[in-house]
């Protein structure tokens, strides 16, 4: 399904899309030596996690911290496996065979930037890596996706030839965007991509997102605590506490009509009180549309 | 940008210098504290005469400043006075020593690199493995085993028990096996640790993992993610280890009677032969100077991120 040669293709979501990526009855927990106090602490073991990405749909996965969000995303990459339960991409079995093709098609963006790049190689390396590594390309076509990605990103190619110290927070994080971008995945896991940036950059990103998703029929799994940022891109939320999910919907449902107590106190610790009063109207909130007209950093 | 990077590697230099004149003078003073030259050549029985004509000789009468610069002038000219007990030239007796203690410190340092890096590697690596468990365990016991008591287990075992070494001399590739792996047990054990710790850091940071999101395969993440990004710290230790081998060897070439510069400076040093023991003194902390500005201009090179704090 997926072309590594060539630009990258614009996909279309389907009215009622079919879910990609799915999480049935997983459970997981760290072994001891690798858990933190707060995970020992009753964090992150998941328990009968049950949740579905949609084909070019934006999935919010909100908690507060410890609550097993980032774990989620290592199982969604199949960077670590399941205790007990599956993960079905495409409605298939993901297998220990199967996984170097399906990291190819689901890519991450992680929550700080800069530590995502290897701090001793130029940026233009580092983005096409994973093409000469995964594909062999001929250098021109390299070329020329490593032009359609950063220009995908809004970035400059003079950014190509510059090491992660000397671009900014925002920039880092198109770049990783980028990476992620040129393997023309069918997924993007961002954990908290927007959480290490200033308010502006933080909407720059945001609206990036947005667009590509709209742009690629890209679908999203967008995880973070700030109920805003989840509120403005997704279309479908999650929420987990303590390893559970323990609300899941629409949108519309999950903030205008909570059903646990839990996220009603996460809406009511929301700093823009008037958040369900402005979902109510079905408009983005203010802070949210108004950086739309910052232009991107280059 | 490379008007950027002359310009650190002239200000490392420049600082390399520094600390090598600073080095030279601490020398001076601290041999004119040892000690008034004449009574330790002469004995304390001297007559006032033969203790003034000496004086005279060894230029001890003019001020201590023309004294200074003109033991600044024979340093830079190598020349750094005659050997009492060997009667030559004080320089030209260190020198005569120093290819064995080159050929010692460089196989030792070969092998305490090789094995060090690897076993820390192999630790960070597989660290829940009998391998990793085995370098944490002999990389903990390297750096406590003292190089003398090593020494002494080797030889019982090597020379006395198996009679596969002898237990000292220079003679033959033989003699070299054990100073050599006395010498490399500690320096391996430090590496090893310092190694470790660099290779998980980098193991667990983001960019390893959105690497192998990105389906790159561990064996090249390896070398040009997480070896690139240790390098710098290991680098580090390795340059400490080179500069303080010249040094280090004392005791073992003193336990193996290897007849290298450790050796003579200890015999030197009985001997009150301030000549030579200077010399070595100067030697060594020369070698740790350059050594330590090759680590710079290394780690500049490993690390560009160094370049620009340098600014």
């Amino acid at each position: 399904m997926t072309s590594p040669i060539g630009l990258p293709r614009v996909r279309t979501a389907p009215a009622s899309p079919e879910p990609i990526l799915e999480l049935h009855n997983v459970d997981f927990c760290y072994r001891a030596p690798r858990r933190s106090a707060a995970e020992v602490l009753g964090g992150s073991r998941l328990r009968e996690i049950n949740m579905s990405i949609r084909r070019g749909k934006a999935h919010g996965l909100i908690g507060e911290s410890g609550s097993g969000k980032s774990t989620i995303a290592k199982l969604l990459l199949g960077l670590t496996a399941p205790q007990a339960g599956q993960i079905l991409f495409e409605g298939e079995l993901l297998t220990p065979d199967r996984l170097a093709a399906f990291r190819l098609r689901v890519q991450p963006v992680f929550q700080n930037p800069l530590d995502a790049l290897n701090p001793v190689t130029p940026i233009g390396k580092q983005i096409v890596a994973p093409l000469l590594v995964n594909f062999r390309m001929r250098s021109s076509d390299c070329q020329a996706r490593l032009a359609a990605a950063i220009s995908a990103v809004g970035l400059s190619g003079e950014i190509l030839g510059k090491l992660p110290h000397q671009i900014s927070g925002g920039q880092a994080q198109r770049v990783n965007i980028a990476r992620a971008l040129i393997l023309d995945p069918d997924v993007l896991i961002c954990d908290e991509p927007v959480s290490a940036l200033d308010m502006t950059v933080q909407a720059q990103i945001l609206n990036l997102l947005s667009d590509l998703r709209e742009s690629r029929g890209l679908s999203l799994l967008f995880i973070s605590h700030d109920i805003r940022s989840v509120a403005y891109l997704c279309s479908e939320i999650s929420v987990l506490k303590r390893g559970s999910i323990v609300e899941s919907g629409s949108r519309d449902q999950v903030l205008l009509d909570p059903k646990t107590d839990y996220m009603k106190s996460l809406l009511r610790a929301v700093p823009n009180s008037e958040l369900g009063a402005e979902m109510a109207s079905r408009s983005t909130p203010s802070q949210l549309t108004e950086p739309r007209h910052v232009p991107a950093e280059r | 940008m490379r008007r950027n990077a002359h310009k650190v590697f002239a200000s490392k230099i420049a600082r390399a210098l520094v600390t090598l004149v600073l080095m030279v003078t601490g020398v001076f003073i601290l041999m004119r504290c040892a000690g008034d030259p004449v009574t330790v050549l002469l004995g304390p029985d001297a007559s006032p005469d033969m203790r003034a004509a000496y004086s005279g000789e060894l230029g001890l009468d003019r001020p201590i400043l023309a004294q200074y610069l003109a033991y600044l002038h024979n340093v830079v000219r190598g020349s750094l006075g005659v050997s009492y007990v060997y009667r030559q030239d004080a320089l030209g007796v260190v020198l005569s020593h120093l290819p064995l203690t080159l050929i010692l410190t460089c196989c030792a340092l070969t092998l305490a690199a090789v094995t060090g890096i690897a076993g820390g590697i192999a630790a960070a690596v597989f660290p829940s493995s009998i391998v990793g468990r085995v370098c944490t365990i002999a990389s903990v016991v390297g750096v406590c085993v003292p190089s003398f008591f090593l020494a002494i287990v080797l030889m019982l075992v090597f020379s006395i028990h198996l009679n596969w070494l002898p237990t000292g001399g220079a003679e033959s590739w033989r003699s070299l096996a054990l100073p050599a792996v006395t010498m490399a047990a500690a320096s391996s054990a430090v590496l090893a640790r310092y190694t470790r710790v660099a290779v998980r850091e980098s193991l667990d940071s983001r960019y390893v993992l959105a690497a192998f999101a990105r389906g790159i395969p561990f064996w090249r993440i390896l070398i040009h993610h997480v070896l690139p990004n240790a390098a710098a710290p290991i680098l580090t230790i390795l340059g400490l280890l080179v500069g303080g081998a010249v040094t280090g060897s004392t005791v073992v070439e003193t336990l193996f009677s290897w007849p290298g510069i450790g050796n003579l400076f200890v015999t030197s040093v009985g001997s009150r032969d301030v000549p030579v023991v200077q010399a070595i003194v100067l030697l060594a902390g020369t070698a740790m100077i350059m050594t330590n500005l090759a680590v710079d201009l290394g780690y500049t090179w490993l690390d560009p991120r160094s370049k620009s704090s340098e600014k």
